[in-house]
């Protein structure tokens, strides 16, 4: 029988074992042992590991046990998002003090009803799918993730950090992720043939300056996205931002983060106006946004898709802008 | 493995594969109530209620909900002499079901919602059964029993289990 913190359940040999944490403590051991975290399983039910009975780790450990994943905390302008919180208790907790949150929009909308039940926040960053709702938001809010390794180090990244370098996730537990928690000027849109679709890409949309949280996961100093984001090219760093030329400044300017493109993603710094924004199809190397071809709908429909929707979500936040100033 | 599960209230000790899915470990142990279907997550027949909530059976590893309280159909009207509960009485006047082979989930799914917003809006209902794929009744019908069922639990006066604290 393989060892178990719960004297209940009985692995036998030869079976896949489970391991089950009661405390923080118990992780590092588990993880320098090859046990994989197991969040809500959606994906790990999958794997070959499940399905083809092949003995890759040792097997997985559960983190619902875990309170400190479960934790949800409100300070100083910033969300702390355990990990092993579901898209719908993530939803649930922000909502009580912002309802639009762009976490709010995307979260509620994501996959569906009994999934959003079940897929944490942790899994989905560990494994950011093409089609994720979580991981545009993120971008654009800048968060921070906060990791535990196996020698019971903990450390701190920024979102885009550990996209583009997977080796800073390897074998480290996510703990948390910080975001602003005021983030409701925003807009979010998944391209899906029906409510419930895998989309095809997402835009979110915040103002510049929303991502820049006055401390980071672990209480460094957060670099603020205002500042970073004169001309990011998260994935082709080449190609310049949307529209006129971005001074740096970020007033009056937005963040762009289009996931589901070549790269997976895409964040854009948009100087102030929609009308900014590139009308012809010509002129698509200038958004850098391209997307590879999916089943029946080319890249280039789905490219002009993506700017029709950017320019949507642009002129709706001008215009509450513009009756925010009014009043 | 073997471990233990609280299944419509009662406590079942199973023993089941450490990879095996919460669909596989029900069925196998005699709930041929739930339904399988496409076991990827995307139809939605194999929804139970874990601790209350709507999840789908064949995405959830057993091993990760051992000791959990799950909820099929059966588990709505065991302990009632009428034989069907008000959702379900309210999906089949309402014309909610045609072939039946989503409905046990839906109706889950319906109860699970009412039991924490009693008057839900039509956008409320249809974000509650987005994962549930209907291929006979064309979802009009189904937004008729929700508000049905919302309607007959209303005036029935009629508490959910969990709120009975079951
Ligand atoms: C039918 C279907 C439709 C879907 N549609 C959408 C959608 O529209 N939008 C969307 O955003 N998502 C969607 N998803 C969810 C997405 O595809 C992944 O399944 C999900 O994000 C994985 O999360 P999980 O908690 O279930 O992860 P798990 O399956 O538990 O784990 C996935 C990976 O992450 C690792 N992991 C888990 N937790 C942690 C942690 N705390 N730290 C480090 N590593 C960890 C695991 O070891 C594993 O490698 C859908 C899934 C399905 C099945
Ligand atoms: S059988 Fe589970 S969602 Fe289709
Ligand atoms: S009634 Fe036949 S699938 Fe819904």
């Amino acid at each position: 029988m393989n060892k178990s913190t719960d004297p209940e359940i009985h692995i036998e040999r030869g079976e896949l074992s489970w391991r089950y944490p009661q405390k923080l403590s118990e992780v590092p051991e588990l993880l320098s042992e090859g046990y994989i975290p197991h969040g809500g399983g959606t994906t790990l039910v999958k794997t070959p590991l499940v399905k083809s009975k092949v003995k890759r780790g040792r097997g997985f450990f559960d983190l619902s046990r875990l309170k400190e994943l479960k934790a949800f905390s409100l300070s100083g302008g910033t969300c702390t998002i355990g990990a092993g919180l579901t898209y719908a208790e993530v939803v649930t907790n922000i909502s009580t003090f912002d309802i639009n949150h762009i976490l709010v929009k995307a979260l509620s909308r994501a996959a569906s009803n009994a999934l959003r039940n079940r897929i944490t926040i942790g899994g989905s960053i560990a494994t950011f799918p093409v089609w994720s709702d979580l991981a545009g938001p993120l971008i654009a809010l800048n968060s921070r993730l906060k990791l535990l390794d196996s020698s019971g180090k903990e450390s701190t990244c920024g979102i885009e950090e550990y996209f583009k370098d997977r080796s800073i996730g390897r074998n480290k537990l996510i703990l948390y992720a910080e975001v602003p928690a005021s983030a409701s000027v925003s807009y979010y849109y998944r391209e899906v043939r029906t409510r419930f679709d895998y989309p095809l890409f997402t835009v979110s949309i915040l103002p510049s300056g929303t991502g820049g949280m006055a401390k980071a996961a672990g209480g460094a100093e957060a670099t603020g996205i205002a500042k970073a984001a004169g001309s990011v090219g998260a994935t082709a760093a080449t190609s310049g931002p949307v529209g006129s030329e971005s001074t740096g400044d970020s007033a009056g300017s937005y963040i762009v983060v289009v996931t589901g493109t070549r790269g997976k993603y895409r964040k854009l710094q948009v100087a102030s106006s929609a009308s900014n924004l590139p009308k012809q199809p010509d002129e698509t190397e200038k958004t850098g946004l391209q997307f590879p071809d999916r089943q029946g709908m080319s890249g280039e429909y789905l490219e002009h898709v993506a700017r029709v929707q950017i320019r949507r979500g642009l002129e709706m936040l001008e215009k509450a802008a513009g009756q925010g100033r009014s009043k | 493995m073997k471990a233990d599960f609280i299944i419509n209230g009662r406590r079942e000790s199973l023993e089941f594969d450490s990879r095996a899915t919460l669909l596989e470990v029900l069925r196998n142990s005699g709930h041929r109530e739930v339904k399988s279907g496409c076991e990827n997550g995307e139809c939605g027949v194999c929804t139970v209620l874990l601790d209350g909530i709507p999840v789908n059976s064949c995405m959830v590893l057993a091993a990760s909900v051992i000791g959990r309280e799950v909820t099929t159909i059966r588990g709505l009207t065991e302990d009632d002499d009428t034989g069907l509960s008000p959702v379900q009485e309210a999906f089949a006047e309402a014309g909610g079901i045609q072939c039946g082979f989503c409905t046990p989930a839906k109706v889950l799914v319906t109860y699970s919602l009412l039991s924490r917003n009693p008057q839900p809006s039509d956008e409320d209902i249809m974000n509650a059964l987005d994962g549930n794929i209907c291929r006979c009744t064309g979802y009009v019908k189904i937004l008729d029993s929700v508000k049905l069922a919302a309607e007959k639990l209303k005036a029935s006066g009629k508490e959910s289990r969990k709120e009975r604290g079951k």
